[in-house]
């Protein structure tokens, strides 16, 4: 009797990428990566979306896709360099037609890996809780970042940032910087 | 007066005169019509389940609801696509659980293991002297649903009366036919919003609204542009309009700087249009006046599912409105693929594919936006119906901001609620 080997998303695979870095608990370095993402939820959460930009190298890549597209490669969302994501944060500013809603991006669990050239690979989870229409806050979404960073400065400057939604099926509006 | 008076009067063509130019607002609030809607036009028609390359081999299925019920469609061993109500017909437990998976040759219910073929017999049922004489397994099989494969699609139906599949489609067949053509399944995504379902396939019928609700379009595009809007037989219905550029990425620019607070400066390779020399925009309109097939298309199958896509093959997706309640519905999202396409031209279907689409998207978010407004609008009073009048010339087809497509729908919709009988329309508008 054959067994059914059934697709859902509490069966897939973790949604990171392994990684080839070595994990630290150095922590001096730990508290300026979660400095930089407290800074980055900041940003997002206060509509201060140049600021925002200046978080990413110019050739950086964001991209956000859910769970159930992890085997297929299809993205929600994939800007590459630093105009595509002028380009996002203008839609996300105003260039949509709907109203902005009050937010909070809630990042933790922050595992940070060094990688052979320095640069730091962080994977962490993020709960979205937005305000919506009704007045009620709600989580709107919920996921893991599988980021790459590079030091710039005092601070660091973002690589790659990867997001991977848990939900299968995406809420109305689903506008925000995740 | 009342409040329908402040609209003109229909013209007195038969075809506006059959097809509702005003359209109850009720149609979109009232539970009665919705339960109506489930039992009279959801269970009497046929539903896109999924693309055939998503049930690669033996035991694949995939799940779904029609009118709110389970349905699988199951790949058997003899390579059959068969569909099923997804209910045990001991307990109604889910007999195929999730969305797809694998399941070759049978399978076990996980409450009490009565276990089906792959062809809905009952094949096994646990400890079986107990029920005596009284368990004929043959009439315990798993109820069927009738099933379509058309264009690599499949398609369900729960009323085992409902029209052949061809038939239901009509002339909607070889434009569906041709649009398939050489195409996968590369990925699905879906989101849901509170309103009703027709808020979102009136929309996918509606080329009025690009240029104002959408600010990439109204800055880069806006203005009346060429286009037919087409009434296909039996409440199908198609958009086109010609693939040319003439994208104005500069207003485009200076729209989004004025939002960003800081000045960009974009490339028409930044912008989700592709450009196009003077000569190929020519060329291009010279080649859709010529056959409409060669422009970009939204292409719409009574009730609820429609076809998009790019003359050049860029960007084809297929999505499907269910409705989950009244006010409350799912829109799946299917990306497509060219069958043999270049790693490098896939990976950027995969990059870009749902990119304008969905509620994440540049495009559809404003949609949704939209739609959720109209949901909350249409409660009130002030007006009984919204106007759907656009284009009165006699015939089915009109010009791009026209609303033919939109009255087709409503006028069969008008017919499978009143349970008049469904005459299926033959023959082209246009060769």
């Amino acid at each position: 009797m054959s067994e059914q080997q059934v697709f859902e998303h509490e069966v897939l695979q973790p949604p990171t990428a392994p990684t080839s870095g070595t994990r630290t608990y150095d922590p001096a370095l730990l508290e300026r990566v979660r400095a930089f993402y407290a800074d980055w939820a900041a940003c997002l959460d206060e509509d201060r979306y140049r600021d925002w930009l200046g978080l990413f190298h110019k050739n950086a890549e964001y991209s956000v896709t859910d769970r159930e597209n992890t085997d297929t490669g299809l993205y929600l969302t994939k800007e590459r360099g630093i105009v595509a994501l002028q380009v996002r944060a203008a839609y996300v500013s105003g260039y949509w037609r709907m109203q902005r809603k009050p937010r909070v991006h809630l990042i933790g669990n922050l595992r940070v890996f060094v990688e052979s050239d320095g640069t730091l690979n962080v994977k962490a989870s993020v709960v979205l809780v937005r305000t919506g229409l009704d007045g009620h806050s709600r989580v709107h979404a919920a996921g893991t970042y599988d980021d790459l960073l590079a030091g710039k400065g005092e601070g660091f400057e973002i690589l790659r940032h990867a997001v991977v939604l848990d939900a299968d099926v995406q809420p109305y509006d689903m506008t925000d910087i995740v | 007066m009342t409040a329908q008076a402040e609209h003109p009067t229909p013209p007195v063509d038969e075809h506006t005169r059959t097809s509702p130019m005003l359209v109850p607002r009720r149609n979109y609030t009232d539970p009665g019509l919705y339960e109506e809607e489930r039992v009279k036009i959801f269970r009497r028609t046929w539903q896109l389940i999924c693309h055939t390359s998503e049930l690669p081999e033996a035991g694949s299925y995939r799940t779904a609801r029609i009118a709110g019920e389970p349905v699988a469609v199951w790949r058997g061993t003899d390579g059959v696509i068969r569909g099923f109500h997804n209910a045990c017909t001991h307990r109604g437990v889910e007999v195929l659980l999730g969305a797809k998976g694998t399941c070759p040759g049978s399978v076990k219910c996980m409450y009490h293991a009565w276990t089906f073929s792959d062809k809905g017999d009952l094949v096994g049922v646990p400890f079986p002297r107990a029920y005596g004489e009284g368990l004929d397994k043959s009439e315990y099989g798993l109820t069927p649903v009738k099933v379509a494969e058309f264009a690599g699609l499949v398609f369900a139906a729960i009323d085992p009366a409902v029209e052949n599949f061809e038939d239901y489609l009509g002339e909607a067949a070889r434009y569906l036919r041709e649009f398939m053509d050489g195409t996968e399944v590369i990925g699905r995504a879906r989101w849901d919003y509170p309103g009703n379902w027709k808020l979102w396939t009136d929309n996918f019928r509606d080329n009025y609204h690009p240029q104002f609700l959408h600010r990439m379009i109204a800055d880069g595009r806006g203005g009346m542009q060429p286009g037919k809007n087409y009434e296909l037989a039996s409440g199908h219905s198609m958009l086109t309009f010609p693939a040319y550029g003439g994208f104005n990425i500069e207003k485009y620019a200076a729209g989004l700087s004025a939002e960003l607070g800081e000045n960009l400066t974009l490339t028409v390779e930044d912008s989700a249009s592709r450009g196009h020399t003077a000569q190929e925009q020519e060329a291009r309109l010279a080649a859709w006046e010529r056959d409409v097939r060669h422009g970009n298309t939204i292409f719409a199958v009574f009730p609820n599912f429609d076809l998009q896509y790019d003359a050049d093959g860029s960007s084809i997706f297929l999505e499907v409105a269910t409705p989950l309640g009244l006010d409350s519905t799912v829109v799946e999202l299917i990306v497509l693929g060219k069958v043999g396409e270049s790693a490098a031209e896939r990976r950027r279907r995969l990059e870009t594919g749902a990119d304008s689409q969905g509620s994440w998207g540049k495009i559809t978010a404003d949609d949704l936006e939209a739609a959720v407004r109209a949901q909350s609008g249409l409660q009130g009073t002030s007006l009984e119906t919204s106007h759907m009048g656009r284009g009165l010339k006699p015939g089915k087809v009109g010009d791009k901001f026209d609303e033919y497509s939109l009255r087709c729908f409503h006028k069969l919709w008008n017919s499978y609620i009143n349970e008049e009988p469904i005459v299926l329309e033959k023959g082209f508008v246009h060769e």
